[in-house]
Order: C-alpha cells, then sequence, then structure tokens
C-alpha cells in the first residue's frame, strides 16, 4: 500500500521487490490491431488520497492494440490507476492521453463484479454498451451479435438474477465489446470466479479479442 | 426459486385454484365462528350482532344507496389526499435523494415535522379548515406524505453506487442515469412507502371522518352509534376491513408487474 506503484522496462526480467511488471503480451497476434486500438500515453501521473501517496509519477506507454497486464498485489494501486485511466478519478498530477486526443470518449471498462442492471434484460443490458448509439437502428442486433460473440445468445431475454457468476460475467464482457471501444480495460474481471470457470473464460477472452483484431464489421 | 421449491412435491398435489382460497380461510373460520356464536346465544346481539345481521344492514343500505354514496366519498377522499401527498413526498425524496443541497435545505425541517403525530393536528385543522373536505385531505396528505418521503429517499440513497459508477462510464446522461439506473433501483423501496402510506390514508381517513364529517364511511359509522344501529358499526368496520386488503392488493400488483426482474417475484 505505502510503496508506490512502479513499472520495469519492457524487456527487463522482473525483479523481486518489484510490485508490478507490465508485460508486453501478443505482441506478434496484435499487429493488425494496431489501425483500431488507441495508443496510451501517461506522463508523470500522481494520485494521493490525502497524504497517502497511492501513484507516484507514473510514465507509461502503452501502443495501439497492445495487450498489457499490470500485476502487483492488492492495494498496490492497480484499480486507482484504471480508474484514472477510465476517467472515473481525476489524477493529483501528470496527465493521460489516448492516440492525439486528449480525453478519449471509447474506454470501456469491465469490472471485478459483472455490474449488471438487475432490471433489464440481458440483452438490453449489452446495449447499454453502446453508449451514445444506443438509439441507433441496428443497436439491438449489434446487441445481439455480441451475446452471440460471448456464448449467451440463447439468454438474451433472460434476467441476470438468473445467470451464474460466470455467465454475468460473459455478458459484461459483451457490453464491453459491443461498441468496439478502442481501448478496453480490464479490472480483474475474472477475479471472482472459480478456477475451471476462470480458464475458460480467459479462453474467451483471447478468442474475442483476437477476433476483434482482424477488421470485421459488427 | 429456492430449492425447496424446485423440489417435487410428494404428497401434494397441485391444486392451483385451490392456493388462491388459502388465505381466506383463517377469515371465512372466523365469521364462522362469530356466527355460531351469535346464534347460539354466547354473544348478546347488543355486544356483537351476528354476521347475518350485519349482512342485512348492508343490503338495507346499499339499497338505499347511502352505502355506496359513502364509500365513494370515502374513496374519493383518500384517493386525492394520497396524490397530493404522495405526491409532494415522492417530488422531496427525488429532490433530497438526488441534490445534497436540497437534503440539507430541508430534511431537517421535514425530520421535526414527522415525529408530530398528524392526527395531533385534527384540533388545528379543525379550526383552520372547519369540518370541510380539505380538513380531510390535508390530514389524508399529511399522514402519507412521510412514508413516501423516507421510503423515496431511502431507495435512492441505497442505489447500488457501482451501478451508477457503470452507467457514468458507458455515458449515460443525467436522464438515462435517472431513468435506467437510480429510479428502478429505487422502486422496491418506494413500494415499500406506497403500501404503508396506504395503511396510514385509511387510518387517517376513518379518524378524522369520525371525528369532523358530515358524509363518508366514519361519519356513517358515528351517526349509527348514535342512534344505537350497532349492525351498521359493525359493518362500517368490515368495509375498512376489505379496503385496507383492496388497496394491499392494488400495490402488491402494481409491484409484480413493475419488479418482475426482482428474484422475489420471479415463480417458476
Amino acid at each position: 500500500m505505502q510503496e508506490a506503484l512502479r513499472f520495469q522496462p519492457v524487456d527487463a526480467e522482473p525483479v523481486d521487490d518489484a510490485d508490478i511488471v507490465v508485460k508486453p503480451r501478443y505482441l506478434r497476434r496484435v499487429t493488425e490491431n494496431v489501425a483500431r486500438g488507441l495508443s496510451l500515453t501517461i506522463r508523470g501521473l500522481r494520485k494521493a488520497f490525502g497524504d497517502n501517496e497511492v501513484l507516484r509519477g507514473i510514465d507509461l506507454h502503452i501502443p495501439a492494440g497492445q495487450f498489457v497486464a499490470i500485476v502487483g498485489r492488492s492495494g498496490c494501486g492497480k484499480s486507482t490507476l484504471l480508474r484514472l485511466i477510465a476517467g472515473l478519478d481525476a489524477p493529483t498530477a501528470g496527465s493521460i492521453a489516448f492516440g492525439e486526443q486528449p480525453r478519449a470518449q471509447d474506454v470501456r471498462v469491465m469490472f471485478q463484479e459483472p455490474r449488471l442492471l438487475p432490471w433489464a434484460r440481458v440483452l438490453s443490458n449489452v446495449e447499454v454498451g453502446l453508449g451514445r448509439e444506443r438509439s441507433s437502428a441496428d443497436a439491438q442486433a449489434r446487441a445481439e451479435r455480441a451475446l452471440v460473440e460471448v456464448g449467451l445468445g440463447d439468454k438474451r431475454a433472460q434476467w441476470p438474477s438468473v445467470l451464474s457468476g460466470g455467465q454475468k460475467q460473459r455478458v459484461a464482457l459483451a457490453r464491453a465489446l459491443v461498441s468496439q471501444p478502442r481501448v478496453l480495460a480490464f479490472d480483474e474481471p475474472l477475479g471472482a470466479l472459480d478456477a475451471l470457470t476462470r480458464i475458460s473464460m480467459q479462453q474467451l477472452l483471447e478468442r474475442v479479442w483476437r477476433d476483434q483484431a482482424s477488421p470485421r464489421s459488427w | 426459486m429456492s430449492l425447496i421449491d424446485s423440489l417435487p412435491r410428494v404428497g401434494a398435489p397441485k391444486l392451483p385454484k385451490v392456493d388462491g382460497l388459502i388465505p381466506w380461510i383463517v377469515p371465512l373460520a372466523i365469521v364462522l365462528i362469530w356466527q355460531l356464536a351469535c346464534v347460539t346465544g354466547f354473544v348478546p346481539s347488543r355486544v356483537l350482532p351476528a354476521p347475518t345481521d350485519v349482512a342485512l344492514a348492508g343490503w338495507k343500505l346499499l339499497l338505499s344507496g347511502e352505502l355506496v354514496r359513502n364509500i365513494w366519498v370515502s374513496f374519493w377522499r383518500a384517493s386525492i389526499g394520497f396524490v397530493i401527498g404522495g405526491g409532494i413526498g415522492f417530488a422531496f425524496g427525488l429532490a433530497n435523494g438526488l441534490s445534497q443541497l436540497s437534503a440539507k435545505l430541508t430534511d431537517t425541517t421535514l425530520q421535526m415535522v414527522r415525529n408530530i403525530p398528524h392526527l395531533a393536528l385534527i384540533p388545528l385543522v379543525i379550526l383552520w379548515f372547519g369540518i370541510d373536505e380539505s380538513a380531510k385531505l390535508f390530514l389524508v396528505a399529511l399522514g402519507v406524505f412521510f412514508p413516501i418521503y423516507l421510503n423515496t429517499l431511502h431507495g435512492i440513497r441505497t442505489v447500488d453506487p457501482q451501478l451508477i459508477e457503470m452507467g457514468r462510464i458507458y455515458g449515460m446522461t443525467d436522464g438515462e442515469l435517472f431513468r435506467r439506473v437510480i429510479f428502478p433501483g429505487a422502486l422496491p423501496s418506494i413500494f415499500v412507502g406506497l403500501r404503508f402510506a396506504l395503511g396510514i390514508m385509511w387510518l387517517t381517513l376513518i379518524v378524522a371522518e369520525t371525528i369532523a364529517a358530515s358524509s363518508g364511511l366514519g361519519y356513517m359509522a358515528m351517526q349509527a352509534r348514535e342512534f344505537m344501529l350497532i349492525d351498521v358499526v359493525v359493518l362500517s368496520i368490515l368495509i375498512y376491513a376489505l379496503l385496507g386488503k383492496l388497496a394491499d392488493s392494488a400495490s402488491r400488483a402494481l409491484e409484480r408487474l413493475t419488479l418482475s426482474w426482482h428474484p422475489a417475484f420471479q415463480k417458476k
């Protein structure tokens, strides 16, 4: 908690006392995705809650289309960093830039909890993910395709309360993906699931992400 | 929904028609015992008239049109008072739930007023409004205001902040956030307030009509007392029970309609 977040150079081996390591993964696979993704540049980012400085001078550049995992002990500031990237909190100092724009509208976040609206059917929960485009004519069709993508096409008319934990998280994934966001932020989305469900969800995430990498029209 | 419901029922053949009648077994049994006690002379008829006598009195009043007129007057007062008081309570609940400033400005005052029993205001209300319609409407509105206000406020305050955050990230405007997240989230609590309010609505109205009125069910009961018509008094009391049950059923039906997403309202 007291130890501020630190980053290792991309190629360096993780050192023992490092809380957080940024791993560039799947670099080769993402090359086609570069066109659609946004690069993320963080400079001198600081976040303090009162006297407690959680993030201390973070510089990070993530090229467009890259899949980066941020690893660290619980309470070391992973979620804080993600909340800053998602624009949920304002940084104490420093800047976050997406591509050329100072602030991106199309960051989508998936949380540890599914955060589905219990009073909306599965399909309308996915439609929430379309943001401003919700009222467009093909909104429902897009939401349906996203649901099929995560393998829940047959659950579209169900209430979220009848789904299992893993299914709920898959609906949340469909909601995050439906608008084809250019930056996707995951805050331990699989943390609350059991080991087996987690493995299959990881595979699903990888598959969906790989599929999205090639230009597709949803 | 629970595990027990999903198990096959052993030795309990499913008779859906009987299922709906179960709640009425107890009231029916009470009426039967009551009738029996009266017929055998166990209870003298000047203490408690037999159900048949009460029914007869009801029939007579029905024929004369007096019963329908009085029920209608009471029903009208209850509804108007409820709409006024409930509407204002709902508006304050929304305002104070959504705006810190509004809550700071009015909540303390409302909490102070809330702790005055509203029926204690009857003498003052009679001085202000006489025994006019407005006196009854005022009291009902005041009584209904607080349960609706408190529960609307509570409902809005307890909406899952994580869902609100989610809505923000997904680009909902304030209006959409209210319509899609805050209001549906507060609805179960609002319904609790609604049901409390319906109970208070009848209570207030009947007391007000008993003390100061020239029409309505409470007035009918008081008039009957003057003339020692105990069957009419008992009839009025039974009608209160029925009207109360009716109001409760109506709110339950509304609940089932709007809260079908809630696990508590999902049937297999």
